[in-house]
């Protein structure tokens, strides 16, 4: 059977939240961890938590020059793993990323109904992403916890949807909180 | 609340711009481009000032605007706009977030001088995390760090020196009267100290300037080392004998935070008239391995050994220790060149983790812990 594409080109259109630089910059930080990891375009990723499926994963092939802007390893991995998440969830949920902030010095995305009126943050939710450049399913179910152990401890929580995308595999582990 | 959205957009695309430019190594532009984009989202964010009813988008336009005047090195701002946020109604986990910013806002403050002169040849090591409060800290968090520094700056001396990598044996005592070293009594700053290079009155070496070369080139390896930078890095040892820099990258872990104890661990000198910070704040656990190591042994099967350090072998250039498991047997391990002195060494008799790959009968050490209890 073939499978469907998740073509990270479609992170340079953009999304409410999202400009198309910045989607761009999203889709070559998670080409350049592929590429890193020994893949080519085409490469399959695996889907598992919440969502059970596989996907192709198609990209543009990097450059040197990307390759050299994207030299901070712990930076791309992050990026890269934020490209992935938000196709997955164009693709799997009904969300798009309408809403960003700043925090730490990276940012912060909030997913919501294209169609919501509500502005900013008002009804959304967070999306919460960790990035793994090399390591395996107990790696990743660990992050996962870590996610979760990590807000469990609060009495008012906001709606989030937890993605973990590991590079080497490559897969990835959505669930909803 | 239209007109706000409109200001915060612009807000996330002049930071949008600041990373891109920033990647692109045009430091002055991503500056420039990060306090427009500060300006533009404390602006969003004071439309909510009494608003307190618009949760969460008050707390979070005030987080964002408070991260992003810490990006611009605005403490005090960082610290106002945070206040703002906290004395709404923040959910517990916006709420945690803010606190969380507040300690990075304070620690950045600990890491400055504040009035404190240091010299060319000295520098300020500060910790702050779970086992940090203001003015104590968890002694072993606190001297296994000073003793790994310890060992750090005379290694550094050495590799400066163009000495071959001391695998056995203590450093030599002219080194030690060539740099004698001293700290401070702690300063409540998180938790920090500072560490003075002397240098002799008779230098055996006049035409250099040991004690700030030493302090120069460790600052300038603890930046590439926390951005993961490993290129640049690796060029920096490529005329000397490998093993400085998997000593380097090992004692660096060492010192790098756990992220959760210890938080954040940072350096701050005085040079050129003006501060220069590094903090390391990436978990040692999330850091590069050192490439040498795992091209050798790859694709062998990774393995985790626990038990008691109990026998090691350092004759060789490449050691041999044996750890004993809870059932008596013994696992032997190579150490690489490098690790002996100072990573395993002070490990003896305790009960340790060892990770690394196994390549026939032995275990090729990548790593070594001591066990939790």
């Amino acid at each position: 059977m073939e499978l469907e594409e998740l073509d990270l080109n479609t992170l340079k259109n953009g999304t409410p939240g999202i400009t198309p630089e910045f989607g761009s910059c999203l889709a070559q930080a998670a080409s350049v961890c592929l590429e890193d990891q020994g893949h080519s375009t085409g490469v399959v990723m695996k889907i598992d938590g919440d969502f059970k499926t596989s996907f192709s994963v198609s990209w543009e092939p990097t450059t040197e020059q990307t390759r050299r802007c994207w030299g901070d390893k712990e930076v791309t991995t992050e990026n890269g793993a934020y490209g992935c998440a938000i196709i997955l969830i164009l693709r799997l949920t009904k969300h798009t990323v309408i809403q960003r902030s700043c925090k730490g010095t990276g940012f912060d995305f909030w997913l919501g109904d294209p169609d919501s009126t509500e502005p900013l943050f008002q009804g959304k939710s967070r999306l919460e992403v960790s990035g793994i450049r090399k390591g395996d399913q107990n790696t990743i179910r660990s992050r996962i916890r870590g996610k979760i152990n990590q807000v469990g401890r609060f009495n008012s929580t906001l709606p989030a949807i937890i993605i973990v995308v590991e590079f080497s595999e490559p897969s990835s582990r959505i669930e909803n909180r | 609340m239209k007109k706000i959205s409109k200001i915060h957009e612009m807000a996330m695309e002049l930071a949008d711009k600041a990373l891109i430019a920033r990647l692109h190594g045009d430091l002055n532009s991503a500056n420039t481009l990060t306090q427009k984009a500060f300006e533009k989202e404390r602006e969003a964010a004071s439309y909510l000032v009494d608003n307190f009813n618009c949760e969460p988008t008050r707390s979070v336009l005030y987080r964002s605007a408070a991260s992003l005047a810490l990006e611009c090195g605005d403490q005090r701002e960082a610290e106002r706009l945070i206040g703002f946020a906290l004395s709404g109604n923040p959910t517990d986990e916006i709420a945690e977030e803010l606190r969380d910013l507040l300690e990075k806002v304070n620690f950045e403050r600990h890491l400055s001088l504040r009035g404190l002169k240091l010299g060319p040849n000295e520098f300020q090591f500060s910790i702050w995390g779970k086992l940090v409060g203001y003015g104590m800290a968890q002694s072993e968090e606190f001297i296994s760090r000073v003793q790994n520094i310890e060992r750090l700056i005379y290694r550094t001396a050495e590799r400066e020196l163009k000495k071959p990598f001391r695998e056995a044996g203590r450093k030599k005592k002219e080194l030690e009267k060539e740099l004698e070293l001293y700290v401070s009594v702690p300063r409540a700053a998180s938790f920090a100290v500072s560490f003075r290079l002397g240098s002799s009155k008779e230098p055996k070496f006049p035409v250099m300037d040991l004690s700030g070369d030493v302090i120069n080139e460790m600052f300038e390896c603890f930046d590439l080392f926390n951005s993961s930078s490993v290129d640049p890095l690796e060029r920096k040892f490529i005329d000397i004998d490998k093993a400085y820099y998997i000593n380097f990258i090992k004692l660096a872990q060492k010192i790098a935070p756990d992220g959760e104890n210890i938080k954040s661990v940072g350096f701050t000198r005085f040079k050129d008239n003006k501060e220069k910070k590094v903090i390391l704040s990436t978990p040692r656990s999330q850091v590069f391995r050192p490439k040498t190591i795992e091209e050798v042994i790859k694709p062998t099967q990774r393995i985790e050994v626990k038990g008691y350090l109990r026998y090691a072998d350092d004759t060789k250039k490449e050691g041999i220790i044996k750890i004993i498991d809870e059932n008596g047997k013994a696992h032997r391990v190579k150490v690489p060149s490098g690790m002996m002195a100072d990573i395993v060494r002070p490990m003896f008799d305790f009960e340790v983790i060892v990770s690394g790959y196994r390549k026939r009968q032995i275990i090729i050490l990548e790593d070594v812990e001591r066990a939790s209890d």
